[in-house]
């Protein structure tokens, strides 16, 4: 089996249910333009009604893909109930931006901070609590492409808070093809955090993190999905990364 | 590094060792264009430091061209010069001239890339200099000369004492430096500890921006002075707030000093924008020399652009109010001539000079001794400072 448009469809779809039910009956599910408009639509309204909408902040001293997926996933997984309701509102919006945790967690109460201080997550919370922090540091930027940073072989994470191993494995894969390593890590964020908060990922479970151009010919039956609009033709969809609980052959 | 030498008198009350050691940085201005009022209000004012510092202090004045020449505007516009304009023959171009041709440079807007820039930051480690800034410099050098003012080596290859490498090691030493270039990022001066914005100084190009330039050049120097100044536009406040910190944060004590610009009709414009042409000071200078003697113009030019302007950025310039101030220069010249030298010239400073820091205020120094009914200053400080 491979991914389909109508597939990704789905899934997009799904995804705009979770976040707003109350909305998500009143359009098609087969224009992908439409659905992700829809999507960027109410972003901006949730931008307008309340500042700035709510989100996440991540903050970053130094970039290593696998530890970012387990301090994602910790950080997703630890949030209260409450918070976790309004940030699934916002689509689980999260900013990145340059900057020494370890310099700014006396003036910051961060939600999670990497035990090297190389990243923190501050939020979610709304635009005025994010403010200072966003004024003080810069946007995370990078030219590099997502295909360098990635680790070049597979390699597999535990997650944390229970022992190893005791929970089950999943496999995790990430596009790299004509995305900058900046881009990758919105995408792959967004998967980690959402599957956290759907329970997908728990404690103990071990992931294997593989690089691959796109996801075409993929085979396994995805548990989690992160699609977007396809860069080169606004009028299909394409998958970015997938969470699976098998290998796939491709 | 390089010392300058002072041409002017010291005038020595104390003994060397309580001498205070400081070092003066004025921001420098890009050798591609004319020198504006507001140009000339920062030269001065920096003049008048430096002279009377020298009188109880000693005094290095770094505002070497080297170290600056290796930011964007300077290189970019070098590349521009060379691709449209070519082989032209700058000894004979004046700085209007140049100028215009750095106006066309930025109103291309297009950037050049850091290859095309790659070759001129090269050349300039090694010394070089494009034939525009020389002829501008060698320009400048002659309006230094009828102002009376002190040339810091606007000619000489003073190359910063810090290669990009070993400034970016210190600032990593003192804690205060936030690198992503090994991610493809930028590398930022970070002083979030102290709450204060991180700040981008080479991009993820690799290319330094004017705050990298200015830590290459006054980092390795900072620290071994009783108290380093930075005179600046107040448009990059925050900016020199920043590389005060940080140079602080590497040992030294950092002063700023912001001198507000002279606005022309009423406007404070970027020299790129033009509308400078009659007042800069290639066109005023000459205008000037033909009614009043050298001395007089020196003095007459340092109480316009000091005492009459002061710190601000509010009175516009106006070429009638300087002639007047200058034919009064020439009445304050006649009577200190006549009384001759009396009190000693670094006394009179020092007893203007109070504070929590060494140097001397040159707008309180030059409001305070020519009050029109107070007492006239003596020559000997007149020469020593103000001529």
């Amino acid at each position: 089996m491979t991914l389909t448009q109508q597939q990704l469809r789905e899934h997009a779809a799904r995804r705009l249910r979770r976040a707003r039910p109350d909305l998500a009956d009143r359009h098609a599910t087969d224009d992908p333009a439409a659905l992700l408009g829809r999507r960027s639509t109410l972003v901006a309204e949730s931008a307008a009604a309340g500042g700035d909408g709510i989100y996440a902040v991540v903050v970053l001293r130094d970039l290593f893909i696998p530890a970012f997926v387990q301090h994602s996933w910790s950080f997703a997984a630890a949030l209260d109930p409450r918070v976790v309701a309004d940030w699934r509102t916002a689509f689980t919006r999260t900013i990145f931006l340059a900057g020494n945790p370890l310099a700014l967690r006396e003036r910051f109460a961060f939600e999670h901070l990497a035990a090297d201080g190389t990243a923190a997550w501050f939020g979610p919370c709304d635009a005025g609590r994010c403010l200072p922090l966003r004024r003080l540091l810069k946007p995370f930027a990078t030219t590099t492409p997502a295909a360098a940073l990635l680790p070049a072989r597979p390699i597999t994470l535990a997650l944390p808070g229970a022992p190893a191993d005791t929970g089950s494995h999943a496999e995790l894969y990430v596009a790299t093809a004509g995305l900058t390593a900046a881009q990758m890590l919105i995408h792959l964020n967004h998967l980690i955090a959402e599957a956290a908060l759907d329970g997908l990922l728990v404690p103990g479970d071990s992931v294997t993190l593989r690089q691959v151009p796109r996801l075409v010919g993929f085979c396994a039956r995805p548990v989690a999905l992160r699609v977007d609009l396809d860069p080169a033709d606004p009028a299909r969809l394409q998958a970015f990364a997938a969470l699976t609980r098998e290998a796939s052959d491709a | 590094m390089t010392r300058t030498v002072s041409a002017a008198p010291r005038l020595v009350s104390e003994t060397r060792e309580n001498r205070p050691r400081i070092l003066l940085a004025p921001i420098t201005v890009t050798p591609s264009k004319p020198l504006t009022p507001s140009h000339l209000k920062g030269l001065l004012w920096t003049d008048v430091m430096y002279r009377a510092c020298l009188l109880f202090a000693d005094v290095d004045y770094r505002a070497g061209h080297t170290s600056y020449h290796l930011t964007e505007q300077t290189l970019g516009f070098w590349e521009f010069l060379d691709r449209e304009v070519g082989d032209a023959e700058y000894q004979q171009l004046d700085e209007q001239q140049i100028g215009a041709l750095y106006m066309r440079f930025r109103a291309a807007k297009r950037q050049p890339s850091s290859e095309a820039v790659r070759p001129y930051a090269a050349a300039v480690e090694q010394g070089w200099v494009h034939p525009a800034a020389t002829r501008v410099l060698d320009l400048w050098r002659g309006h230094y000369a009828k102002l009376g003012l002190h040339d810091p080596g606007l000619a000489q290859h003073q190359p910063p004492g810090y290669s990009l490498a070993e400034t970016i090691n210190r600032l990593a030493w003192a804690g205060i430096l936030l690198d992503h270039s090994a991610i493809g990022g930028p590398i930022f001066l970070d002083l979030t500890a102290e709450g204060r914005p991180l700040r981008q100084i080479i991009g993820a190009d690799g290319r330094p921006n004017l705050m990298a330039c200015a830590l290459r050049d006054l980092l390795p120097l900072a620290s071994h002075y009783d108290e380093v100044v930075l005179l600046h536009d107040p448009e990059l406040a925050a900016d020199y707030r920043l590389l005060a910190r940080a140079l602080d944060r590497c040992g030294a004590v950092t002063r700023t000093v912001a001198v507000g610009r002279v606005p022309i009709e009423g406007r404070i414009a970027a020299t790129r924008e033009g509308g400078w042409q009659d007042v800069t000071a290639d066109r005023l200078l000459p205008r000037l020399a033909e009614r009043f003697d050298g001395p007089a113009l020196r003095l007459g030019a340092r109480l316009y652009f000091i005492a009459t302007l002061g710190p601000g950025d509010r009175q516009s310039f106006r070429e009638d109010v300087l002639v007047h101030t200058v034919a009064r220069a020439a009445r304050i010249l006649d009577a200190a001539a006549e009384r001759g030298p009396h009190s000693p010239a670094d006394l009179t400073v020092r007893h203007r000079h109070r504070g929590a820091h060494h140097f001397t205020d040159p707008y309180r120094l030059t409001a305070g001794l020519f009050t029109r009914h107070g007492p006239r200053p003596a020559m000997d400080l007149l020469r020593a400072v103000f001529l």
